[in-house]
């Protein structure tokens, strides 16, 4: 099991950035950053390569124009806020060209067991399935959860909505999982 | 039967408030049953895509040479602020003593005309004041606000009246409560903290209680008038409905025509934040709250008196989140921008088109 570890408080690195445009302390932002990034916007989108696109434009932009992240309190939540935004301005935009349903079923599936079990393989599929049919917020609310470690409070103010909603939105989602491997559970 | 339980660790799992004993519990019921490891590491651990270093270089390689080629366009932007910010301070002075000589006006006007002396301090747009009352009561008055109150105040009443909107810390005295008019509402406050806010172009009129406790009364003038009491954390939405006609009419009646929806919430303050969205704009920052681009839009208005017209439908709906403790309306656009808002701006003297 993993333990949970302090937040880092980036706030020497961005101010190195911004005063002597210090290419070192962006690597380290990125590095740390854009996978987890990538990744979540990825479960929003559908869309592996289109995620990482926006997370680069958004990197970009930092590095561009730091001076804009001298009021950031947060740098992690800043970050997911931005890319939450832009994921969903993107799905609007796509949903107009129906690109967004073709994309679910392209979208691959991770991380599926060395087992050559056939239920095995369903169940994993199942749960996949599943995820992707969660509500846009609900799925969200669980990968920030599940893949970005994320906090109660840190979800509540990435998505503006209360702890008590984001604790809602994981109780939902894991009843559905719950459901599709309904008959595995017996 | 273990299931349900099962699934209940999920969940604290999830929300990373696993005790050490249910850690415990759910190492054995993962170790003895191969169903619930699948399926705890399908729903539980944590998935992320890898990335390969050598792809992670190459990406930032990419931002760096792009940087390289707009810098060429930099410098003219970062040459124009510096000449802003080495002017602000003489620009500030002029504009404090511009947007003073209003008030002094006025006041000696009522020293010479009106017996009652009533005092009145006022904001223009993107300005903000700190006010002590006669009864040591402080008060925040936000851009294009106004309180007035009279010469009796803290003595035979504690009344005044509100436009616009203000945050209040009522000293404490039980024998003369507070009575504050805005617009529809009157609010009685004995000792408190709260903000209150009722602009008369805005539908909506809000009043957000801190700590202590207040009645508000809606649709004052009214025999049955609505009497709520709110609890520390608590804000009341009040929507007016405002026409413009009734509102220039004097007060025969015209209230009754008015739909009022009054709508109650907590406000559950987020342990990261220091103070609400709500009451934000007295430490000079602007929070926004899930709050449509046009909503925004006119609250910058009065922040950084300008005229802002959205032109593009679709931006006006977009919802926008976020602090801002910016000087210049540009660079809070721009802050905008980076939250992933897709749009662009022109200015022109006070005129701001966003497209």
């Amino acid at each position: 099991m993993k333990m949970l570890s302090a937040e880092k408080d980036w706030s020497d690195e961005i101010s190195k950035i911004i005063q002597f445009q210090d290419e070192s302390s962006f690597r380290l932002i990125f590095k740390h950053f854009y996978g987890a990034l990538v990744s979540f916007a990825t479960s929003v989108t559908a869309n592996n390569e289109l995620s990482e696109d926006l997370v680069s434009d958004l990197m970009l932009k930092v590095w561009i124009q730091p001076e804009n992240l001298k009021n950031v309190q947060n740098l992690k939540t800043f970050l997911y806020v931005s890319v939450k935004n832009r994921c969903l301005n993107e799905l609007e935009r796509n949903k107009r060209h129906t690109n967004y349903l073709n994309n679910l079923q392209t979208y691959p599936l991770n991380s599926i067991s060395p087992e050559d079990e056939y239920q095995v393989k369903e169940l994993s599929h199942n749960i996949q399935h599943a995820i992707q049919q969660l509500s846009p917020k609900t799925k969200m609310v669980y990968i920030l959860l599940r893949d970005n470690d994320c906090s109660y409070a840190e979800v509540a103010e990435i998505l503006s909505i209360s702890p008590k909603t984001v604790d809602r939105h994981l109780q939902i989602a894991l009843k559905k999982l719950r459901d599709s491997i309904k008959n595995y559970l017996l | 039967m273990h299931e349900e339980r099962f699934f209940e660790l999920l969940h604290q799992f999830l929300s990373k408030n696993l005790s050490i004993e249910d850690q415990k519990e759910l190492e054995t019921m993962t170790k003895v049953n191969p169903k619930y490891r699948k399926i705890f590491e399908e729903i539980a651990q944590p998935k992320q895509q890898e990335i390969v270093n050598a792809r992670i270089d190459a990406q930032i390689d990419a931002v760096f040479s792009k940087k390289a080629v707009d810098t060429a366009i930099l410098p003219v932007r970062s040459k124009k602020s510096d000449f802003i910010k080495r002017i602000l301070p003489y620009a500030a002075v002029l504009l404090l003593g511009l947007f003073m000589l209003p008030v002094i006006w006025k006041k000696m006007s009522n020293v010479e005309l009106n017996e009652a002396l009533v005092h009145c301090v006022e904001t223009k747009k993107g300005e903000r004041k700190n006010i002590t009352l006669p009864d040591g009561s402080s008060i925040w008055l936000n851009n294009a606000s106004s309180i007035t109150y009279n010469n009796g105040f803290g003595k035979e009443n504690r009344d005044l009246m509100l436009v616009g909107e203000a945050y209040f810390d009522v000293a404490s005295n039980k024998e003369l409560p507070m009575l504050i008019t805005a617009n529809e509402l009157l609010i009685k406050v004995v000792g408190t903290s709260f903000n209150v806010r009722s602009y008369p172009d805005e539908e909506i009129a809000e009043t957000y209680l801190v700590e202590g406790n207040i009645q508000l009364y809606i649709q004052k003038d009214q025999p049955h008038a609505q009497f709520l009491q709110l609890k520390p954390g608590e804000k009341i939405k009040i929507d007016q409905h405002v026409k413009p006609l009734d509102a220039l009419q004097p007060s025969n009646n015209t209230a009754s025509n008015k739909a009022l929806t009054v709508s109650r919430s907590m406000i559950v303050l987020n342990p990261l934040k220091t103070s609400a969205t709500e009451i934000a704009w007295k430490e000079n920052i602007m929070a926004f709250d899930s709050e449509p681009f046009e909503v925004v839009a006119s609250k910058l208005e009065k922040w950084y008196d300008v005229q802002i017209t959205i032109t593009n439908e679709d931006l006006k709906k977009m919802e926008i989140s976020g602090k801002f403790k910016e000087s210049q309306i540009e660079e809070a656009l721009e802050v905008i921008k980076l939250t992933g808002i897709d749009f662009n701006y022109k200015r022109v003297n006070n005129q701001i088109d966003i497209y």
